[in-house]
């Protein structure tokens, strides 16, 4: 009885001996760096629809992501010791300038942290998200992907004829000559066209610049190719806006190869809703659509038109 | 010393008997500090094997002794109310130091998930995620022999009690899941 005691306690104390050192070991393991780590990661963030800044609108019908959730993520990716690339999966017609700067100049930093940034086009990534795309180290594109389309417009409306039509006339109280220009109610005057014009061109200069700089050519040449026609994927990597022709997966590949990370890599999605982010997210959401709900945007009730690197003929009517 | 090396064992080998002693003498102290080892040492390996950030790793290691300490008494009051309607006669402190016991085998998995850690095999994740499944069906044996013991139940009355709540609380995150889908659904 004793001895089977005895026997009792041994075992117990050789398992309490036996967990304490196997704690022991993966200290001296962790400290002395033994443990195999993971070889890193490749962020996938996407950039889809429109680029509009701020956070967007959502509705039952109609969902634009703003720019702020793809500036968060690539923030995130850049700051993951994890994260050894990013891949940009784009499938845009482009958007505002302001915005558009705002995820280039996130790109960029991107670059600055050490980590490759490749492009993968989709359907279309026109002007803005050309503009975007120029920031990679590197740019893939099906041989009929839109793309292009560099230069800058201000959209304007003369809604004149219709207010005539209409019998309203408009009445305004100007604390300065222009402080009404691109109002839909008259003509623009020859002074308020050179302004918008000055603007544009000052924008249009800031995008050849870009793409200048992130494509590795010189600013005559980009000028000869920006005069806003938009280009297939082909013709884009003959004219040197793209280097490789190829799909997603060639650019997953790609990606790997300029991050040095073995053959199918990894790949963490951003933007993807986890079974943790389905059941805890809704708070967020829910917080997040009352606040909407309760205090509109800022800018959502601009009256100024926003400088649009985007194909007209791509803006969809509301 | 000998009364707790005696426990473990029971607990490890003879599981109803060490519930059973643990439940008619409860010592709350020592059921406290089986409770802290049980979450703490997990939760230590977490923080070992992401050791690369220490706020984080600090983090792991405090949420998983305040979780261990939440589950633990939270559970203790469960499945103190639902042996009780199912006709358990046990005190609560006797409940809440048999359950104690019950999540030893997750510090006693260490020594596994130690070596998968250190390993270099390909699929450990897939051996991990076994060994996880293999421990977490001993403490669900371990918590219906505990409140069996600890409420003299039948078996089946004991397995009852501990997943009924559990079931309830599933149809709940079912329910809630539902509602974030529809609510998602309907963009908010």
């Amino acid at each position: 009885m004793a001895q089977t005691a005895k026997k009792k306690k041994i075992i117990a104390m050789a398992s309490i001996v036996l967990v304490a050192l196997s704690l022991a070991v993966l200290f001296a393991c962790t400290r002395g760096g033994w443990l195999e780590g993971s070889p890193g990661k490749i962020a996938l963030i996407h950039i889809d629809g429109i680029i509009v800044g701020g956070r967007g609108y959502s509705s039952v019908l109609f969902d634009q992501k703003g720019t702020d959730t793809v500036i968060r993520q690539l923030r995130e990716a850049r700051l993951d010791p994890e994260v050894k690339a990013v891949l940009l999966r784009i499938n845009s017609p482009g958007g505002s300038v302001p915005a558009t700067q705002e995820v280039a100049a996130e790109v960029r930093r991107v670059k600055e942290a050490g980590k490759p940034v490749v492009v993968s086009m989709g359907d279309m990534a026109a002007s803005g998200a050309y503009w975007i795309a120029a920031m990679a180290d590197k740019i893939y594109a099906n041989p009929g992907t839109i793309t292009g389309s560099i230069g800058v417009y201000f959209p304007y409306a003369n809604w004149e004829g219709l207010y005539r039509k209409l019998g309203i006339r408009e009445e305004k109280i100007k604390s300065g000559p222009h402080k009404d220009i691109l109002s839909p109610e008259r003509p623009m005057t020859a002074e308020e066209r050179a302004i918008i014009q000055g603007m544009v061109d000052a924008m249009y200069a800031q995008f050849v610049a870009a793409v200048a700089e992130g494509r590795k050519l010189s600013p005559a040449r980009v000028r000869e190719l920006a005069d806003g026609r938009i280009y297939t994927g082909s013709q884009a990597q003959e004219l040197g806006l793209v280097d490789e022709l190829g799909d997603f997966y060639d650019a997953v590949e790609g990606t790997a190869a300029l991050a040095g990370l073995p053959s199918r890599p990894q790949l963490k999605e951003y933007g993807k809703v986890s079974p943790w982010a389905l059941l805890l997210g809704p708070w967020e959401r829910l917080s997040r659509g009352l606040d909407r709900f309760l205090t509109p945007p800022a800018g959502e009730e601009t009256l100024m038109p926003v400088p649009m690197a985007i194909p007209a003929r791509w803006l969809v009517p509301e | 010393m000998g009364d707790w090396l005696d426990l473990i064992y029971d607990v490890l080998f003879n599981p109803a008997a060490a519930m059973r002693s643990a439940a008619a003498s409860p010592r709350l102290g020592f059921a406290g500090a089986a409770v802290f080892i049980s979450f703490g040492v997990p939760g230590a390996i977490l923080w070992l094997i992401s050791s690369g950030d220490g706020t984080l790793a600090a983090a792991i290691l405090l949420a998983a002794l305040a979780a261990g300490w939440l589950v633990w008494v939270a559970a203790a009051a469960v499945f103190y109310f639902t042996a009780g309607l199912l006709g358990g006669r046990g005190q609560a402190a006797g409940m809440l130091a048999a359950l104690a016991l019950a999540f030893l085998p997750l510090a006693a998995a260490t020594p596994v998930w130690t070596a998968l850690a250190i390993s270099r095999i390909p699929a450990k994740w897939l051996l991990g995620l076994l060994s996880g499944a293999v421990v977490g069906v001993w403490v669900l044996a371990l918590l219906v022999v505990a409140v069996r013991e600890a409420e003299g139940i039948t078996t089946i009355r004991a397995v009852a009690a501990v997943f009924f709540p559990g079931a309830v609380l599933l149809a709940g995150l079912g329910s809630l899941v539902f509602l974030a889908g529809a609510l998602i659904y309907c963009g908010w």
